[in-house]
């Protein structure tokens, strides 16, 4: 298969520039898919996807019938990012996640940034992340996020945006490690030769980063993944962490108070746990504090997290700063904070809740996509170039009876990279989550992070729940001459 | 180990297990059915009768001819015994296991578990296909036993799981021996005569241990028989067998740390070593199998509690 006859149309192509020439960090990789014999490719892309079920990383369909396992699809070309371009991302998420970190202990302590006026009071009064339940809490080293997946996206010139910071509980990074060792088996020398950055070790890092906040005196703590079980839809990627961190996979009923530590009730008895990392929402971690009909969580959670004895990664409370409002603040959080100009932009946002701007959204449907501040997964939103005339009255309705809970922004023209149709290659819009693991002092950014595609043609939503698949990620620091390679 | 994980362990060998001896249960039945051209109910009533399930059985099915129970028990997806039912309980327990399984093994489970309702069900079709499904599962599931006892190091995990299939085993053993003696009541003019011989061989066949037998003691006679499936100790389907088994793995998990399961299985072993045949047909053998049942499910909760210790007890602790 080669990429003749490959378009970019008038968009930025992450592997071509706009005359259809390689760009330096993927020239390697064009050569060496257009050296393959024929038929290849695609035959390495089944044997990719065979592979994946075989494994069994699926996930499962919400509404769908009992036992209905997918797995997400999995485009063979991967996403090539240059070192040195990546470098400055890295630098601007670093500095993202710090002032968020320090946001959200701030709004659970004295509210400086609201009393300085940097930031509106009912910004997080009306936030649904908020819990008053957190106020002062400390968690170890004063990290709330430990885990963010924040979404980036390229418009047609290239630039990175930040599209929303994911505080709460990301998932996806099984798929990053997955898509990566398929790769490595697929294209074993271009891989050497670029100087791919890993991924390999990011569950150690995790693993390190937990260490690090476990509770004040514990030298070897007993970490936890904490799942709402088999039948959730991430089921696969809890327990593959699990197995690569060394920790112990557990489920609420697993799980007791003993009126001071949480435990594990194990065959030789209770296992104090010092450490978990969650993937149950905040509402579900404590009958006692948050929703009394919660079995996914344990009683007395929060009262041996609030005294210290447990790390809880991430911490809750920390959606308050989850919410697409509170994310057009950002940029204000580090000036005020760091002291520092903004690294990564933000997409411009309209807060909807603002008159001129309710005003300017309703004039504006056709042209912008409106946002539910706290829904993800891509639900509830509309893609204002895409929609019918009914749909935009009907969304104005539920706009103007709910301002607070919506943004706008205009459409970007995302990015796309070549992916396998058929017997040929096309564009397809893609945007790019890393993974940033926040310790207090530093942080560790995977590098690259999971690449979405929107495998539908001209389609922009990347969710797997809405059709989207997954590529690998490569960063790359060798540019090297023009050199005959193959496979 | 987690208490869930060692539970759901224990009930994913049992599953398999309790799948594959239905399975020896209806292949037999199915055989010895073609070669006595017996009254149907006279032969298949008993099937049920072992699982306890005579009442959920009439109420669904009504009258158990060959073609009911073989259904019932193959394919019934509420009924909780039938093969389909273990397998896919099976199967569900195995996914709460993934982490702590290779992904070979979960395979095999998560295959086998689909196997039965893929299965036609067409009564057309019913009486050529039933026998190689039968074999089928029996075949699959030794294999899924063969690989825990290949690639899974003896630790709490394997030792669960052999726990789990002993006591399994040891149960339906108990219950096939109670069918031929209870519900197959041989008529005082059958002893000894060819009909009460073919029903003692198709015990033996059901238990794979027809040739065994027969190299060992020759012709068929009752006490033999008893004391193969009951009291031998060397045979890997004998009651005694089966327990002494499982008293080692429990003896492995918990090292010095021993309680009121140790206890009960020991007392129930030493009993039936100093046993003979002779003894267990004067107690009656009906009394003597009600009587180890119940011994039997004292155990398996004794070995719950053990490894469920209440949390309340063990905070004031």
């Amino acid at each position: 298969m080669t990429f003749e006859g490959y378009e970019t149309e008038s968009f930025f192509d992450e592997l071509f520039d706009n005359q259809g020439i390689p760009r330096d960090c993927a020239r390697l990789l064009v050569e060496a898919i257009e050296n393959l014999p024929k038929g290849d490719l695609r035959k390495r892309q089944n044997a990719s996807e065979r592979a994946m079920l075989s494994m069994g990383i699926t996930f499962n369909v919400y509404g769908a019938s009992e036992g209905t396992e997918r797995t997400i699809p999995f485009d063979i070309v991967p996403r090539i990012i240059d070192g040195t371009e990546w470098n400055a991302v890295e630098t601007g998420l670093k500095q993202r996640i710090k002032a968020v970190n320090r946001f959200i202990d701030d709004i659970y302590h004295r509210r400086e940034i609201i009393r300085d006026g940097v930031v509106p009071e009912w910004l997080f009064t009306s936030s649904k992340g908020y819990l008053p339940q957190c106020q002062d809490l400390n968690p170890p080293g004063g990290v709330w996020a430990h885990v963010t997946g924040t979404d980036l996206v390229r418009d047609d010139s290239g630039t990175f945006f930040v599209l929303e910071d994911n505080l709460r509980v990301p998932s996806g990074v099984s798929y990053v490690l997955l898509n990566r060792t398929l790769m490595k088996r697929n294209f074993p020398e271009v891989f050497h030769k670029s100087q791919v950055r890993r991924v390999v070790d990011y569950p150690v890092q995790f693993m390190k980063m937990l260490h690090q906040l476990a509770p004040e005196g514990v030298e070897k703590p007993t970490v936890a993944v904490l799942t709402p079980g088999v039948y959730n839809s991430a089921y696969f990627e809890h327990s593959f962490l699990a197995r690569q961190m060394g920790a112990q996979l557990v489920e609420g009923r697993d799980l007791v108070y003993d009126g001071k530590y949480i435990c594990a009730r194990t065959t030789e008895g209770l296992e104090r746990i010092d450490v978990i990392y969650r993937r149950v929402d905040d509402a579900f971690l404590d009958p006692d504090v948050f929703r009394a009909d919660s079995t996914l969580g344990c009683k007395g959670m929060m009262k041996a997290f609030r005294e210290g004895h447990l790390t809880l990664a991430n911490a809750p409370g920390t959606g308050v700063a989850d919410d697409k409002v509170v994310y057009a603040f950002v940029p204000d959080m580090i000036r005020y904070y760091l002291g520092e100009e903004p690294l990564l932009p933000n997409v411009p946002t309209h807060l909807c809740i603002e008159k001129d701007a309710l005003e300017y959204t309703l004039d504006n449907l056709d042209k912008l996509v409106v946002k539910p501040a706290s829904e993800s997964g891509g639900y509830g939103m509309l893609i204002g170039p895409a929609s019918t005339a009914r749909e935009r009255n009907e969304f104005a309705k539920v706009l103007r009876a709910d301002p607070r809970n919506y943004i706008s922004q205009p459409t970007l023209s995302l990015s796309r990279a070549p992916v396998v149709a058929g017997n040929h290659f096309e564009g397809r819009h893609v945007d790019l989550r890393p993974y940033i693991l926040h310790s207090g002092d530093d942080s560790y950014v995977l590098p690259g992070g999971l690449t979405r595609v929107a495998l539908k043609k001209g389609s922009l939503v990347v969710n797997s729940s809405q059709g989207g698949g997954t590529k690998d990620t490569w960063v790359v620091d060798r540019i090297p001459e023009m050199e005959a390679l193959s496979c | 180990m987690l208490s869930r994980v060692a539970d759901q362990i224990m009930w994913t060998s049992r599953y398999i297990e309790r799948a594959a001896n239905t399975a020896r249960f209806l292949e037999v039945s199915y055989h010895l059915n073609l070669d006595l051209q017996q009254d149907d109910q006279e032969q298949w009533a008993p099937l049920i009768e072992i699982t306890g399930d005579m009442q959920i059985f009439r109420a669904r099915c009504g009258e158990p001819t060959s073609e009911n129970v073989m259904h019932f028990l193959m394919f019934n997806p509420e009924y909780p015994n039938s093969i389909a039912s273990c397998l896919r309980a099976a199967r569900d327990n195995a996914m709460g296991l993934r982490e702590s399984m290779p992904a070979e093994l979960f395979e095999a489970i998560n295959i086998l578990g689909k196997l039965v309702p893929e299965a036609t069900r067409k009564k057309a079709f019913f009486h050529s296909q039933i026998f190689e499904l039968c074999r089928e599962i029996k075949r699959e599931c030794m294999m899924i036993s063969g690989m825990f006892s290949e690639i899974i190091e003896r630790g709490s995990g394997y030792h669960f799981w052999r726990l789990g299939e002993y006591m399994e085993r040891a149960d339906k053993t108990s219950r096939l021996l109670h069918v031929k003696y209870f519900y197959i009541q041989p008529k005082l003019s059958d002893v000894g005569t060819t009909i009460d011989d073919m029903q003692w061989l198709a015990l033996l066949l059901s238990l794979d241990a027809r040739e065994a037998y027969h190299r060992t003691h020759g012709l068929i006679d009752r006490d033999n028989v008893i004391h193969m499936i009951v009291l031998n100790p060397a045979f890997p389907r004998a009651i005694l067998f089966c327990l002494q088994s499982a008293l080692q793995s429990l003896n492995l998990i918990t090292g010095d740390r021993q309680g009121e399961p140790h206890e009960q299985l020991t007392a129930l072993c030493t009993q039936l070593e100093n046993m003979t045949p002779a003894e267990i047909i004067e107690t009656g053998l009906h009394e003597f199998i009600d009587d180890l049942q119940t011994r039997m499910n004292n155990v398996n909760t004794a070995i719950f509690d053990f490894f469920n210790p209440d949390p309340a007890l063990l905070i004031g602790a």
